[in-house]
């Protein structure tokens, strides 16, 4: 059976992306079902079966994000209540192979362009989920094969993010 | 970006308001008026180096032909014949393991398609394990599988290959340090011959663990006698050598693959040995591909990454493949379009398969199901 982070990830990437593509940064926080019903009791008539299994988490977007100076910078500033498990970030990429990586202007904006007119980029939103307990799934869907069966899942696609999510729980 | 209220999370947020208001679904659609508008180069350390190694279709190289203006199988000491066709032996192209690094944009290709796969690094690499390391165990399963080739090829003509066990390595705070020595032949232990790797186990573990074995053993031309404690190893008699066999071919193989390396081209080095040893051509002239380990007593072993050499043969032009039994399973539904895919379990399957590839008569033979 399938975990309960990994349901939470495989969710919320996919109400991410029935909002389509060129979005911007998403997090959520993932808190566990049982306690969010508790206190909106009117949320259970929405449950689906996996959802009441226990250990089930939710997904609670955090809007009114704080300023930041890109991800790292961002998380850098997120510090969790207790009653918060988890947590859940959604972000698009632009990837390009690595030879042109490496070829890239040290200026951002001219990477930028470099980048998005690269003639095999790849646009691919990532979302990383991880618990306090430093377990992480990560899920990475494709924009040029834009289909749920094809979404990837991995635990080691974004160390970097996931470094970064769990140290938003030290 | 627009303005937006005190961030409900962050440093100044207040710890007992985690949530804020009541939300109508498990996912609130939040206002996206919070523009956070972040289109992130992909370098920077978000990506780099992947525990990931990717596997895609290698090249397909026959045996039988040349490679760079040079044959690639040699035979010298025996009368060989000329041969027709092609026995491919088949790869997989790595990318990734230690030394190298994967981005995700190379998985990229791997979650859509069928013949590149993507697989935890630790699958195939030992965690501590260095690139010249793992170049060197390629480099020594290669030249392995080519002797365990030629001498399979031999036995199958009724050449008789003489053999002998010796010692390829002593871990280090074993029975065995200090007393045996890489490269010491063995000839008898406790009496018995050492006449292959199993009589020598078995006479090892007639003892009970804690009991001394004598080890009559050849070094450096000179034969003499060591006695080496026991130690248990799950209820077993040990003495912490780890054996191999050693060939004395009489015929001189050279196979010239280039920086291919691992064990996996045994079986079809196997085969080019036999046909170039044997009149007439073995295939027929078709071109067959092939993949699998050969080992001492004839029989073909697993190997990985299947389906990308099923496809490696195939844009080579092979219409034919042999597995072994233990790849079947990976390989069904796998396999590309017009290639035809035969079981083998043994050299002497191969060969049968090979022969009957040949004729075109290939209805009886075992197939991966």
């Amino acid at each position: 059976m399938t975990d309960p982070l990994t349901l939470a990830a495989l969710d919320t990437e996919r109400h991410v992306a029935r909002a389509g593509w060129d979005q911007p940064l998403r997090l959520f926080a993932l808190v566990p079902t049982a306690e969010l019903v508790a206190q909106e009791p009117q949320l259970a008539a929405g449950l689906e079966t996996h959802d009441t299994a226990e250990g089930a988490l939710s997904a609670v977007e955090q809007d009114d994000l704080p300023e930041a100076d890109g991800v790292e910078d961002l998380l850098a500033r997120i510090a969790w209540p207790e009653q918060v498990a988890g947590c859940a970030l959604a972000l698009e990429r632009i990837v390009v192979p690595p030879a042109a990586e490496r070829d890239l202007p040290d200026d951002p904006t001219r990477a930028l362009e470099a980048v998005a007119a690269h003639a095999d980029r790849q646009d691919v939103r990532l979302v990383v989920a991880v618990t306090r307990d430093g377990t992480a799934r990560c899920l990475l869907r494709q924009r040029a094969f834009d289909s749920d069966d094809r979404v990837a899942l991995g635990e080691d696609i974004a160390p970097g993010l996931v470094h970064a999510l769990r140290a938003t729980f030290d | 970006m627009s303005d937006r209220a005190e961030p409900r999370v962050g440093p100044d947020a207040a710890p007992h308001e985690p949530l804020g208001p009541a939300r109508p679904g498990r996912f609130a659609t939040a206002s996206l008026t919070t523009v956070f508008l972040l289109v992130i180069v992909a370098a920077g350390l978000t990506f780099v180096g992947l525990p990931y190694v990717v596997l895609s279709p290698g090249p397909a190289t026959n045996v039988l032909g040349s490679v760079d203006g040079k044959p690639v199988l040699t035979v010298e000491g025996a009368q060989t014949y000329p041969t027709e066709g092609a026995l491919d032996f088949t790869t997989v192209s790595f990318d990734g393991g230690p030394g190298r690094t994967v981005t995700v944009y190379e998985l990229l290709e791997a979650w859509v398609r069928d013949d590149v796969e993507a697989a935890s690094e630790d699958l195939y690499f030992p965690p501590e394990a260095t690139e010249d390391q793992i170049e060197a165990e390629n480099a020594e399963m290669m030249n392995d599988s080519q002797v365990v080739a030629a001498a399979t090829a031999l036995r199958a003509l009724g050449t008789d290959v003489p053999t002998s066990v010796a010692i390829a390595d002593v871990p280090a705070g074993g029975p065995a340090e200090g007393r045996i020595e890489p490269g010491d032949v063995l000839v008898s232990v406790d009496g018995e011959k050492a006449s292959d790797t199993g009589a020598v186990r078995a006479a090892v573990q007639a003892r009970s663990p804690g009991e001394d074995v004598s080890v009559r053993l050849r070094r450096d031309g000179e034969e003499q006698t060591v006695t080496v404690p026991t130690v248990d190893t799950g209820g077993r008699a040990v003495i912490g050598v780890l054996l191999r066999t050693q060939y004395d071919l009489p015929v001189q193989v050279t196979l010239n693959t280039g920086r291919v390396g691992g064990p996996s081209a045994g079986l079809m080095f196997s085969l080019a040995i036999y046909d170039s040893l044997t009149p007439g051509s073995l295939t027929g002239g078709e071109r067959v591909a092939g993949t699998g380990t050969i080992l001492d007593d004839g029989s073909v072993g697993p190997i990985s990454g299947i389906r990308q050499k099923m496809v490696g043969a195939h844009e080579a032009g092979a219409r034919y493949f042999l597995s072994p039994e233990g790849d079947c399973a990976d390989a069904v539904g796998h396999v590309p379009d017009g290639m035809e895919l035969f079981k083998v379990t043994s050299f002497d399957d191969a060969r049968v398969a090979v022969e009957a590839i040949a004729t075109g008569e290939v209805a009886g033979l075992p197939r991966c199901g």
